[in-house]
């Protein structure tokens, strides 16, 4: 299986040297994103898989219009390590060979990296491939780069990770995370470690996510704001922090990937009044897991009201597994209400020349604009 | 004194429409049993309870269990998940399973929600979030053509953390440490 459908053949065209171009890709649980900022220089931020499709989505999509990868991606973001973002991302660390790879400061820890590479966890492959995603996914990193004699690039607020002069002047700045966090999700990440020898076999991001990386998009009179996972919570201002201190910002972006699958816990009004222009374009990956929903009607009613131009990588619709069609097989995964959690592919692609004022947006797969 | 039937007890949903499978204790127990060797598994495999080292962890490997075995009592494995434990209820607990292939193409990951019920008394102090398990479904064809359909939960081997101290920085810790940082 491929992106293309009969009626999906303009997913191949690639963009023109002087187009800039956002892609996100939204797998019912995972998220991607993809920016070419011109002259063939990408960007990658994040990765998923889809269901039936070899390979991470943007490496796959990249193939699709015969980009060769290991020359013209120049950046690669992993914004955090919740599984849905970091799926396939140290295959796409290995294909695109040049490429810079920047990370979240707050790993750039003793303690963490001997949990990825020098932990009972770590030597546990098969506890690590699917139950421990991001462990497993940073494992194959950190050795891909030692391996190559290559470092980590580690961001946090008002940090420049790439310039390029090529075309157009484009930097990547990351906005986040704060060094005052750093000492808490290294501690939160310890907590998760048992003590003797009870039985757990998983350990988790820090929750709720102070650690992600927020990125701020500059090519040419073009501004991004990509807000990762980060979230605003009673206990830590993740936003409000960022807020206090955005010296790279020189004007306000009109496209937004919204923070944290657009709930309400990645909200904050000074987004709003102080990063973005009025009625910017906003995209959301939608994301599902133990009954919950993101967005949820709410938070599709308080985006709305900040915007006309709301687009979801996804749209969830009723399915059943794809599995085996054996009905003692299907009888079983009915009695546990079976859930797909991966899904088909869904994109929405924005571009524009840079010398033109309006995005063009395609929705690709079960991607959508919502209606008003 | 325990019987071996006893040593593989392991939870089992017989389907109500089982062609002529009889659920009562011996069948449960000899499914399991049967099931269970047909994957490969010894007892110490099964066990639930940490192992203490390393490099014992393993996948189960099962492929070709579709073998002719006219006269003989089988088992056929249908379909394996690898489950994560997410979220415990009061009755049910919630898990992420990724469905047990070979190919990338095929990735699966669905999310289901078990009866705590269907987990034995003595394995249920390990329904945490975080613990990992197989779920197995199957059928157990008897060597008088009765075919049993059911599925069953294993919990896995866990990693012992006995001994780890993550304070405690390593060689091979502090070579990635300063090489990811590009202090060669």
């Amino acid at each position: 299986m491929s992106f293309l459908t009969p009626y999906q053949e303009s997913i191949k065209i690639p963009p023109e040297p002087n187009e800039i171009e956002v892609c996100i890709f939204g797998a019912g649980f995972g998220e991607g994103i993809l920016i070419h900022v011109g002259n063939n220089e990408w960007i990658v931020v994040d990765s998923c898989r889809f269901s039936g499709i070899n390979g991470p989505a943007a490496l796959h999509y990249l193939q699709t219009l015969n980009i060769e990868t290991t020359h013209a991606v120049k950046l690669i973001v992993a914004t955090h390590w919740d599984d849905d973002h970091i799926r396939g991302i140290s295959e796409i660390v290995k294909a695109c060979g040049s490429a810079k790879i920047a990370m979240s400061a707050a790993i750039n820890d003793k303690k963490f990296i001997k949990l990825v590479v020098d932990s009972p966890l770590s030597k546990a492959v098969s506890l690590r491939q699917r139950a421990n995603t991001g462990i497993s996914e940073f494992n194959q990193i950190f050795h891909h780069l030692k391996s190559q004699s290559k470092h980590i690039d580690y961001a946090l607020n008002n940090k420049m990770l790439w310039k390029s002069e090529s075309l157009n002047s484009t930097d990547i700045v990351s906005l986040s995370p704060n060094s005052q966090i750093f000492e808490k999700a290294i501690q939160s990440i310890i907590s998760q470690i048992p003590q003797g020898n009870v039985p757990v076999g998983s350990i988790k991001a820090p929750k709720p996510n102070y650690t992600s990386v927020v990125l701020w998009v500059r090519a040419g009179e073009e501004r991004i704001l990509l807000g990762a996972d980060l979230e605003e919570s009673s206990h830590y201002k993740g936003w409000s922090i960022l807020l206090e201190d955005k010296m790279f910002i020189d004007k306000k972006s009109n496209l937004y990937k919204v923070a944290h699958h657009g709930s309400k816990t990645g909200e904050h009004s000074g987004i709003w009044t102080d990063l973005l222009t009025e009625n910017p374009l906003c995209i959301i990956a939608p994301w599902t897991l133990g009954g919950n929903l993101l967005p949820t009607p709410d938070d599709i009613q308080r985006t709305v009201s900040r915007t006309d131009n709301l687009y979801l990588a996804h749209q969830f619709s009723e399915s059943t597994p794809s599995t085996s069609k054996e009905k003692h097989v299907k009888r079983a995964l009915e009695r546990i209400k079976a859930k797909p959690l991966l899904k088909e592919f869904g994109m929405v692609r924005l571009r524009k020349k840079f010398n033109e004022t309006e995005w063009k947006s395609e929705c690709f797969g079960s991607a959508i604009k919502v209606n008003i | 004194m325990e019987s071996q039937a006893n040593k593989y007890s392991i939870p089992l949903h017989l389907n109500e429409n089982s062609s002529n499978g009889p659920s009562n204790s011996i069948y449960r127990k000899g499914f399991a049993k049967n099931f269970l060797k047909e994957a490969g598994m010894e007892r110490d495999s099964v066990q639930t309870t940490p192992i203490v080292s390393f490099p014992q962890e393993e996948v189960i490997h099962h492929r070709n269990l579709n073998k002719n075995t006219q006269g003989v009592s089988h088992s056929l494995i249908l379909d394996e998940w690898e489950g994560c434990i997410t979220d415990v209820k009061e009755d049910t607990f919630i898990a992420k399973l990724y469905k047990q292939t070979q190919s990338e193409s095929d990735l699966e990951i669905i999310e289901g929600e078990f009866e705590i019920r269907s987990v034995p008394e003595q394995d249920r102090h390990l329904i945490k979030e975080g613990v990992l398990f197989y779920w197995m479904i199957g059928r157990e064809v008897k060597e008088t053509t009765q075919i049993i359909h059911g599925d069953t939960i294993i919990f896995r081997r866990m990693p012992s953390w006995k001994g780890f101290d993550i304070n405690n920085s390593s060689a091979i810790t502090d070579e990635f440490f300063n090489a990811l940082s590009g202090k060669y």
